[in-house]
């Protein structure tokens, strides 16, 4: 799990670069103090250097002058100049190191975790328990879509989504291993997509006809190819074809709570996907996603609730960068209760984020600006997919 | 090599040292860490701010010695002009 160790990697690599740092610092000191001499064996002396005698009765400005010289110079390369600077800059590398070997323990535990995980998973495979099974395959099928444009949960009138918090409102009703793709006019007429990916919707450990269940679950997060992700992989390329208006620019978003945003990460990291779909962004909720290496040009919006135990599980914070977004909520009250995982107590978070007045909520604000391609634009099309394990 | 001469000499060292230091000042900077989020962090992004501007100051005095040591060295070449 090399990638769980990308904190205490950065963390050393600073710490050392520190180090470096004042290990230079020293020898500007060392450096400068070299260049003293001319002056430092005393005024008196230093005034002899003088090419001519007259230098010793120039009087008392010179002399104060070269006093002040003498003294700044010696005080820059003492403790409080260079060899003070780098003594605290030694102090500060020493911290670094101390902070990277304490996320290097942090690391280890969740690597340990992950692995463990994918131990009883593959231990229960043998049982045939946790496991697609060899040779297992997606069956798509496309169905009756159970909403049209017109009641699309989440949109408002005209068949617009307006929000992150419609984008998962949209993932309402969605059971009996469905995926929902929506079709959005973009402003220049072309086309965007929007994959709903589900939650679990099988609760049981062995694993049946219906791939969106705990087997996908383990085997997600442990980093394996589910079945799952296969057939959603499969339900977008059907529903473009269907289209007819499906273009290889048309950009696409992900949406997923749960283990829908599991799918969501795991789709966006897979190289065997985006090089098929233009992935712009993704969109998670209540979903343990940190250790999923998405692309830095995908806009990623994570909310999460404080409370719910389900985002927490890969015991890592997602990353922080320009590009993605968490909005992290303490939704009820401090001890972990799994209520607050529930797909509407998101949609009403996300609402109330999305209702406060700009800038609140950082980072938000930009996610909804660059997804303007999902957002407030007509929706033209439904698709439905059923994917099933075979 | 006469007193003048040693005087320059120090003052272009210094400058020299300055300018060492503000691009270490800026490596230093650099090292936002901006995934890193909580109290060992600000702590952390407290004391790069502290010796940044440490280096800042140290730079500015070196060439603040640096102007000096020129004014003293002109200040020589004239009285041993003036002979």
């Amino acid at each position: 799990m090399t990638r769980v160790a990308v904190r205490s990697d950065a963390l050393l690599a600073v710490g050392a670069l520190t180090q470096e740092l004042a290990d230079e610092v020293r020898e500007e000191a060392a450096r400068l103090a070299a260049a003293i001499p001319g002056v430092t064996p005393g005024v008196e002396d230093f005034w002899a250097l003088g090419s001519s005698g007259t230098v010793v009765a120039a009087g008392a400005p010179l002399r104060w002058g070269l006093l002040r010289v003498q003294a700044a110079v010696i005080r820059l390369v003492g403790p409080e100049g260079a060899w003070g600077e780098a003594l605290a800059l030694d102090a500060l590398a020493v911290h670094v190191r101390a902070a990277a070997r304490v996320y290097a323990g942090v690391e280890r535990s969740v690597a340990a975790v992950v692995d463990g995980v994918r131990a009883a998973a593959d231990l229960a495979a043998r049982g045939g328990w946790l496991t697609d099974g060899l040779g297992a395959v997606p069956v798509v099928a496309p169905v009756s879509p159970t909403v049209g444009v017109a009641d699309l949960p989440g949109s408002s009138g005209g068949g617009r989504v307006t929000g992150a918090a419609g984008l998962v409102a949209a993932g309402e009703g969605l059971d009996g291993g469905r995926v929902r793709v929506l079709e959005t006019t973009r402003g220049d007429g072309g086309a965007a997509w929007v994959v709903v990916v589900p939650g679990t919707q099988q609760w049981s450990a062995r694993p049946g006809p219906n791939p969106f269940d705990v087997t996908t679950n383990v085997r997600a997060m442990t980093g394996d190819a589910t079945v799952a992700a296969a057939g959603v992989a499969v339900a977008l390329t059907a529903a473009r074809a269907a289209s007819g208006r499906s273009t290889a620019d048309d950009p696409v978003a992900l949406v997923g709570h749960s283990q829908g945003g599991i799918l969501a990460a795991a789709l966006a990291s897979d190289t065997s996907f985006t090089t098929r779909h233009r992935i712009t962004h993704v969109l998670t909720s209540g979903a343990p996603v940190a250790l999923f290496a998405v692309p830095p040009d995908v806009r990623v919006l994570s909310v999460e609730h404080t409370d719910d135990p389900v985002p927490g599980v890969d015991l890592t914070p997602n990353p922080s960068s320009s590009t993605w977004v968490t909005v992290r909520v303490a939704h009820g009250a401090a001890a972990l209760d799994l209520r607050s995982h529930g797909r509407e107590t998101y949609v009403r978070t996300l609402h109330a984020a999305e209702s406060a007045p700009h800038g609140t909520v950082e980072g938000l604000d930009a996610w909804r600006t660059s997804a303007g391609d999902f957002l407030g634009v007509p929706v033209r099309s439904v698709w439905e997919y059923e994917v099933g394990r075979r | 090599m006469d007193g003048e001469d040693h005087l320059r000499d120090l003052s272009r060292e210094l400058r020299a040292a300055a300018a060492r230091l503000d691009a270490r000042r800026a490596a230093l900077g650099r090292n936002a860490l901006v995934w890193w989020q909580g109290e060992a962090a600000e702590h952390y992004q407290q004391r790069v701010a502290l010796r940044v501007t440490g280096l800042h100051a140290l730079s500015r005095e070196m060439e603040e010695a640096a102007r000096l040591a020129d004014h003293v060295a002109a200040l020589m070449a004239a009285l041993q002009e003036r002979g």
